[in-house]
């Protein structure tokens, strides 16, 4: 069965769609501990997102498409949030396989791809208050899936976002919560919540 | 919250700032695609050349210091924000006169995803650059643990020293150990008494008290080290000095600069308050202050309160530093 890119564009673009509509929030949580920008460079990112997605028809080539998307959200000037974007949407392109044999075999691919490179990005670990502590739940589950697909992804995004809430109790070890010591206790990690948004977009997009 | 300043729409700041930065100094430097500000000096340079990068709403750091003297292309990201890595590497491609690019980049987390990656591609493309970061924040972190010590306003005199030793054709490599050397010897303490608001979204960083001042406040207002009750400029002077003094070591007979550098709503009455008490403190401890400089150079917006900048200096630093320069803000 050949791959079904409206499948996988109606994933993106939910999910992008999930981040967008939350905005404030992610501005909000990010003034409590860092420098207020974190929503900002989420809505030029999902942005992109928009432009370069929506023309996605039945015949694009995904893995030319992953990567287009890539290119251009590196244009963006996005603080760290928007390396660390760009480095997962990368993630998704170089795992991007069109000969999977299934839509269901190529969306586990590019998750687990996307999770490998932000690893090797980010370099935090569980823990750290970080995108991290939503990205590596969501990923194990995605990992270790004997359910359909939707199943799985809704698994992985109730896993996202628990381990999200996690990270109001976590002292941060990297980016800019890390300077204000235990008065970051008690404020969930602004890019850990974008990751919650985003898996529950791919959850709700996916079109069984 | 209500946001009471002269702005257009909040997503054009950046651009509509350095379009402004270009018509007002057109003798010194343009303004290209990518937000890259341009030293229009840098097409007939033949010499090793510097280029910088970060976010816009410091003004006038970084982009204001670009000319001669001083940084030849400042890579320009959104207000707060890393520029993408693909305009640094341009940036690093049109600078690079055959003689190398010193690539400065202050320690925050996205300035050092882009440099990291940037310099992936440098390897790549076969171009020479040596990469310096400066990292002189001293409220979070002790010396030897360098990786959590931000960058603040100790990136200005490191382009000046660095753009005269390559205005006087030092190599890149003596360029590079000089902003090395120069780096390790430079500490940083700031204080704020007042947050600033976010010019894109009107939100205000941090929740200071009406008595309090807060020591160790980063460079986007981002809270960092002991909130206290608000002192004296004397007192705070003397808080700080001391803490930079033990950072680095500095013994009788050293000779140091000092900047006091305002971070957006302190007046230069204040700071010139804060300086004369530095002075009196460090001439009794037996250090001479060679160089000196009271100004608003490394802004958080409106946060109200200042860095306190010290670097150890020697005679060929401060020829350096005291070298010729024509930038928008720092001429001589």
């Amino acid at each position: 069965m050949p791959l079904e890119p409206l499948k996988i564009k109606s994933m993106l673009i939910t999910a992008a769609q999930e981040i967008t509509d939350h905005v404030d929030i992610l501005t909000d949580l990010d003034c409590a501990l860092g420098d207020g920008d974190h929503g900002t460079t989420m809505k030029k990112l999902t942005h992109v997102m928009f432009d370069q997605i929506e023309p996605w028809n039945e015949t694009t080539n995904l893995k030319d498409g992953l990567k287009s998307l890539t290119d251009a959200l590196e244009d963006v000037s996005g603080g760290s949030a928007g390396p660390l974007f760009s480095a997962f949407v990368y993630g998704m392109a170089e795992a991007a396989d069109t000969d999977a044999p299934t839509t269901d075999v190529f969306v586990k691919q590019i998750l687990l791809g996307a999770y490998d490179e932000f690893f090797a990005t980010s370099k935090a670990e569980v823990g750290d208050k970080t995108m991290m502590d939503a990205i590596y739940p969501a990923t194990e589950v995605i990992r270790n899936a004997t359910a359909d697909m939707k199943t799985t992804l809704e698994k992985a995004a109730i896993a996202a976002r628990s381990g999200s809430d996690n990270t109001a109790g976590m002292l941060a070890k990297y980016g800019r919560a890390r300077y204000i010591g235990d008065r970051c206790l008690g404020h969930k990690d602004p890019g850990s919540v974008t990751f919650a948004y985003f898996y529950e977009g791919l959850a709700k997009g996916y079109l069984v | 919250m209500t946001m009471k300043k002269f702005i257009n729409s909040p997503d054009n700041i950046t651009a509509e700032l350095l379009e402004g930065l270009a018509l007002a100094n057109p003798s010194i430097l343009e303004v290209t695609d990518h937000n890259l500000i341009i030293n229009k000096g840098l097409a007939t340079a033949d010499r090793v050349t510097i280029v910088t990068i970060g976010g816009a709403g410091h003004e006038p750091a970084l982009e204001g210091f670009v000319g001669e003297g001083m940084i030849d292309i400042s890579v320009v990201g959104d207000i707060f924000a890393a520029p993408g890595y693909k305009a640094v590497v341009e940036a690093l491609k049109l600078a690079d006169k055959g003689k190398g690019v010193l690539l400065v980049v202050l320690n925050h987390a996205g300035d050092m995803l882009a440099g990291d990656r940037t310099m992936k591609e440098v390897e790549k493309l076969g171009l020479n650059v040596i990469k310096v970061v400066t990292q002189e924040d001293i409220a979070n972190a002790p010396r030897s643990d360098a990786a959590n010590r931000r960058g603040l306003v100790g990136c200005v005199p490191l382009y000046k020293i660095c753009g005269a030793a390559a205005a006087q054709g030092k190599s890149l490599t003596e360029v590079a150990a000089l902003a090395q050397d120069f780096a390790d010897n430079m500490a940083t303490i700031a204080v704020a008494c007042k947050t600033a608001t976010h010019p894109q979204n009107g939100a205000s960083f941090a929740d200071l008290g009406e008595d309090e001042m807060e020591v160790g406040m980063g460079q986007h207002g981002e809270g960092g080290g002991g909130r206290q009750k608000m002192a004296s400029a004397d007192e705070t002077a003397v808080i700080m000095a001391d803490a930079l003094l033990n950072d680095l070591d500095l013994k009788a007979g050293e000779e140091v600069m000092v900047i006091v550098n305002g971070t957006g709503a302190t007046t230069i009455m204040e700071m010139l308050l804060v300086f004369r008490r530095v002075h009196k403190y460090l001439s009794e401890k037996g250090i001479k202050i060679v160089a000196s400089w009271v100004e608003e150079v490394l802004t958080v917006q409106e946060q109200a309160g200042f860095q306190l900048f010290f670097a150890r200096m020697d005679p060929e630093k401060l020829a350096f530093w005291e070298a010729p320069a024509k930038t928008p803000y720092l001429s001589r």
